[in-house]
């Protein structure tokens, strides 16, 4: 047995998780040098077996649970937010269709007017896109895939 | 804990039940803080990581499938928090109170001086080992962690875990000599 094999085996030996065998001991009691490593790894296992690690503050229950309120508390604020958009853009909705009730004609011109507009270019756009649907296709299905992707790496990450 | 009342906790808390995660934080804090401890890159961060890591445990909870057990789940969380905040700037801390230190068992044993400078240089040298070692390191010898539990959270075999614990070990003891 030479010198590296024991060296090799030196850490498992000191951690105890391998077993000296008598060819071993026959060797770390002729040679100095890996006796010495083994003393000093056994230092190191004893030294990492100390290593401190002290227990979590009193509040630390507390102080967990009280972030996880206030995170709460944030996201029922977007919530609330997002409400009272919605809201004022239904109340704004109202308002204008109370004004054009004021103005018929105008309203209903203006409306003839985009619906055409809108007939004469979707027509166009159609006749355009038509061909090339498929690449379409493809693409947002190339997109979609992408996308998905995307979410459930940084889900995974973020965990 | 068994896996059934494992599973019961994690269920209570899936629905919404505040007890039952504050369970859940009393049962796994010492660990997670104990490891944080040993991780962190600087010890005024301690409180904020192992905080950070009991609130990206509730916010995972719906999506934890329970195909590994809620510890093993919860160190690879540890882990990830931590190298994180490797990329994080370190936080000034005022003079008066200074960063905090180990707490240093009274001397038991003849030539304390010298367990106390051996465990200040291994110190130095656990930080200049790669991340996976350091996470091993800090991970053994904590609170009946074994190699087994180790082994599920890297998702690697035990044999793996032995063999790079050994290697970290031995590099630990080459860094050591070079001082």
């Amino acid at each position: 047995m030479t010198c590296r094999d024991v060296l090799d085996r030196i850490e498992a030996l000191a951690a105890g998780d391998e077993a000296a065998t008598a060819e071993l001991r026959a060797h770390l009691e002729g040679c100095l040098a890996c006796a010495a490593a083994l003393a000093e790894a056994r230092r190191i296992e004893a030294v990492l077996a100390s290593r401190p690690a002290p227990p979590a503050p009193a509040r630390f229950s507390a102080a967990v649970t009280s972030r996880i309120r206030q995170e709460r508390w944030r996201s029922e604020q977007h919530v609330d937010r997002l409400f009272n958009v919605v809201l004022l853009a239904g109340v704004l909705a109202i308002a204008v269709g109370v004004l054009a009730l004021f103005n018929v004609n105008a309203m209903a011109a203006a409306f003839t007017g985009g619906l055409a507009l809108l007939n004469r270019l979707s027509g166009e756009i159609v006749v355009q896109a038509t061909p090339a649907f498929s690449t379409y296709l493809g693409a947002a299905g190339f997109l979609v895939t992408a996308l998905f992707v995307w979410w459930w790496a940084e889900r995974r990450l973020s965990l | 804990m068994a896996d059934s009342d494992e599973q019961t906790l994690i269920e209570r808390c899936r629905q919404g039940d505040d007890t039952a995660f504050t369970e859940l934080i009393d049962r796994y804090k010492d660990l997670v803080y104990g490891m944080i401890w040993r991780l962190a890159p600087d010890r005024t961060q301690v409180d904020d990581l192992a905080q950070d890591v009991f609130l990206k445990v509730h916010r995972g909870l719906p999506y934890f499938r329970g195909e590994a057990r809620l510890s093993t789940w919860i160190y690879r969380i540890v882990a990830n928090v931590c190298a994180q905040a490797r990329g994080r700037p370190v936080r000034e801390v005022p003079l008066e109170r200074g960063p905090e230190k180990p707490p240093i068992d009274p001397p038991s044993i003849d030539g304390s001086f010298a367990a106390i400078e051996l465990r200040d240089r291994l110190e130095k040298a656990i930080a200049r080992l790669p991340e996976q070692y350091r996470f091993l390191i800090a991970a053994h010898h904590l609170r009946g962690v074994q190699y087994e539990a180790l082994a599920e959270a890297l998702d690697v075999p035990l044999g793996t875990v032995k063999t790079h614990l050994h290697r970290a070990k031995r590099r630990l003891r080459e860094l050591l000599s070079e001082t």
